[in-house]
């Protein structure tokens, strides 16, 4: 899969400026090869458990796929056949993965989605408007939390109060905990955004603070340290029983591919441009008419809404809502691993959020000190590779083009 | 009112540790530009460092690597003596990886003058989790308690209840801030110091080592980090985790009292102990955290520089 943000996509923008781009011809073998690598890598795993003894074939086609990304000029024929390939390829991995699986497997999977949708959100606030925020671990519990109060019907004693939750349908609900969580953003950002940097991460990380001590001490409303059981229980959506784990991974899946949709449409579209122009150079986009509040205010409260949105999913996933998972670790969890996966690129998100879900069980042999190498090769990596894994590849990439 | 005395006096104690804390902090912002999230993690490693050398803990984990080095190499039959001398030892530890390892390895790499501060912030968010996380594999995720260099007299006069630890806490983070400040303001070196911190060229024009004194100050930051770790590990014990709450009251402190200040990161050390204990008797115990919390908030938005801060020009 190759990242949007490459030359190919940034030529096509000044292709005004550009006279003429010289996309070569196409080659058969290299589509062919293209094809059959993605294919392997796709088809192996589905029903295995364990790649045992076809590991070296799949672990082979993978490095053939990504040799592919690497060496093949991102602009030719050849390269978008490669790209658009590779990027099916995910897709239809996310897709006949889970075939088989068994549901523990799948809720792993699940979270994986669901924390992709949050990273993604983080990316386009850090990575694209250039906005510090941790905090987003506060916005997938304000999503969490709001999400289930509103559809379960459950009575409740605040502050003297009793009353009943209102039951609304599961997908209002979602877009309830998504508004809620944009809403706190700009309550928060609107006068937060006037500092930058530094300023607005420890802005977001008392707001995160907050969060967590508002969920866990408002026993009467959210359970406290208790935990609130948000099971799936009869949550049907257009006649989809989401009891099924398999639905509900799907079901989350579509949201993933709609967050991912947004945030490469947003990126493209003048927003997205205003959004780069303020990273990299604030004073001049101010100077140039880019209204530095109301943007910078926009990315932050987008990324915000999508972690409501993911939180609103991870609530059904889990099935079980503590307050500790959305401490201020697990903001920087996030944070680090949306700068590890790349900042500013469509793939970032996706590489750094296996990190801190599928891939702490899978690289058991580092037993307890999983956490421990994963802070270590953030450190190594802020000094050896600051634009991160998609970034490196694309800067070892255009390294191979200055070879040739 | 005794109650309102009583509990006044100990937030001072708790805001003592916390201006130790914030004092660090703030000045590794204000000479070098680094802002550390590691820092609450730097007070949490030494006061377990400081455990594992003063006393026999056979309860705490040791790393394999670790030379045996219990309570009875080191320290006498006596905590409080295997504690004191624990920390001197610590002292030149603490100087040497939290000190300048830390700013050789990380900040001078990760600081460009002129440039970018995130990729630091990144880093020590990657540093606190490594350290965090290294103390709950190796040490056990059990809280340890920790010894109190003043003992466990309390005294009770006209009804107001006050511990010695409180009043040693009081008195030593006293002494060193006023230390700390003589030495700043003083001395030819802590002039120099001053000098880098403020303006770095005209520094370096007057032949300042500016780099030299940048050092000192991360030495001076291990120094206070040590302190602090031992004054206040015997409230929140010895914990792998304790540095998350911690980092975060230092910073909280720094910049309500205002950042590019020691005076004003010492105040706000102060303000935040009264304000956690004033908190937690008078609205809610659950709810101590959030009002310094909250003052944060309005502190960054309203007045940046802080409540005692002197506002700089911005810069772009």
């Amino acid at each position: 899969m190759s990242t949007p943000l490459s030359i190919a996509a940034e030529l096509e923008h000044r292709s005004d400026a550009i006279p003429e781009l010289d996309r070569g011809r196409p080659s058969w073998p290299i589509a062919l090869a293209s094809i059959a690598a993605t294919t392997l890598v796709v088809l192996l795993p589905i029903g295995r458990s364990d790649l045992s003894g076809l590991m070296w074939l799949w672990a082979m086609a993978l490095a053939a796929v990504v040799g592919l990304n690497l060496w093949v000029p991102v602009e030719s024929w050849n390269g978008l056949v490669v790209k658009w390939t590779s990027l099916a390829g995910a897709i239809a991995f996310l897709l006949v993965f889970p075939l088989g699986r068994t549901n523990a497997t799948l809720v792993d999977l699940g979270l994986f989605v669901v924390f992709a949708i949050v990273c993604l959100g983080l990316n386009l606030t850090h990575g694209i408007a250039g906005q510090v925020s941790l905090a987003q671990a506060g916005f997938l519990g304000i999503g969490a939390y709001v999400s289930v109060l509103l559809d379960t019907g459950r009575p409740i004693a605040v502050a003297g109060i009793e009353t009943t939750l209102p039951n609304l349908p599961f997908l209002l609900a979602i877009a309830v905990a998504g508004m809620t969580c944009m809403v706190f953003s700009v309550l928060i950002g609107f006068p937060a955004l006037r500092v930058q940097g530094p300023w607005l991460a420890f802005v977001t990380l008392a707001f995160n603070l907050l969060v967590f001590l508002v969920l866990n001490n408002e026993a009467g409303l959210t359970e406290g340290s208790r935990g609130l059981r948000s099971m799936r229980t009869d949550l049907t959506v257009f006649g989809i029983d989401l009891f099924e784990t398999r639905n509900y991974y799907y079901f989350c899946l579509v949201f993933l591919f709609a967050a991912a949709a947004l945030v490469w449409w947003i990126v493209r579209s003048p927003w997205g441009r205003a959004f780069k122009a303020l990273r990299d150079n604030p004073a001049r986009a101010a100077s140039l008419g880019v209204d530095i509040r109301a943007y910078t205010l926009l990315a932050f409260s987008i990324g915000a809404g999508l972690a409501g949105v993911a939180g609103a999913l991870y609530a059904r996933l889990i099935e079980y809502l503590e307050p500790r998972a959305f401490s201020i670790g697990q903001s920087f969890d996030f944070f680090l691993a949306t700068v590890i996966g790349g900042l500013g690129t469509m793939v970032g998100p996706f590489i750094g959020v296996s990190f801190i879900t599928v891939l702490t069980d899978r690289l058991r042999f580092t037993g307890d000190y999983y956490r421990v190498w994963f802070g270590l090769f953030v450190v190594v990596m802020t000094l050896v590779a600051p634009k991160g894994i998609a970034g490196s590849f694309n800067q070892l990439r255009s390294w191979l083009r200055s070879l040739r | 009112m005794s109650t309102f005395i009583q509990i006044s006096f100990s937030g001072l104690a708790t805001g003592a540790i916390f201006a130790l804390a914030a004092v660090g902090f703030a000045l590794l912002w204000q000479t070098a530009g680094a802002i550390n999230f590691a820092h609450g993690e730097f007070i949490a490693l030494p006061a377990i460092v400081m455990l594992l050398l003063g006393e026999d803990r056979p309860t705490l984990g040791i790393p394999e690597w670790v030379p045996g080095i219990g309570g009875t190499a080191l320290g006498g039959p006596l905590p409080e003596l295997g504690i004191v001398l624990a920390f001197v030892v610590t002292i030149p530890l603490a100087v040497l990886v939290l000190g300048y390892l830390f700013k050789v390895s990380l900040v001078d790499r990760l600081l460009t003058p002129g440039g970018n501060d995130i990729p630091l912030v990144i880093a020590s968010l990657g540093l606190a989790l490594t350290i965090r996380e290294y103390l709950r594999v190796e040490f056990g995720a059990r809280p340890e308690k920790f010894p109190s260099v003043f003992g466990t007299d309390r005294w009770r006069p006209g009804g107001i209840a006050i511990s010695a630890d409180d009043v040693g806490v009081l008195v030593v983070s006293i002494l060193v801030i006023l230390a700390l400040q003589v030495f700043l303001r003083r001395t030819f070196l802590g002039r120099q110091m001053e000098a880098a911190a403020q303006s770095p060229d005209t520094a370096r024009v007057l032949g300042i080592r500016v780099d030299r004194m940048i050092l000192y100050t991360f030495a001076i930051n291990a120094v206070l980090v040590t302190v602090a770790a031992l004054l206040v590990a015997p409230t929140t014990h010895a914990r792998w985790d304790a540095g998350l709450s911690l980092g975060l009251v230092a910073f909280t402190a720094a910049i309500i009292g205002g950042f590019n200040q020691v005076r004003g990161a010492l105040f706000g050390g102060f303000l935040v102990g009264l304000l956690q204990n004033w908190s937690a008797y008078y609205v809610s115990s659950a709810y101590r955290e959030a009002i310094p919390l909250l003052l944060l908030i309005l502190v960054i938005l309203w007045r940046p520089q802080g409540l005692f801060g002197i506002a700089e020009e911005r810069r772009l």
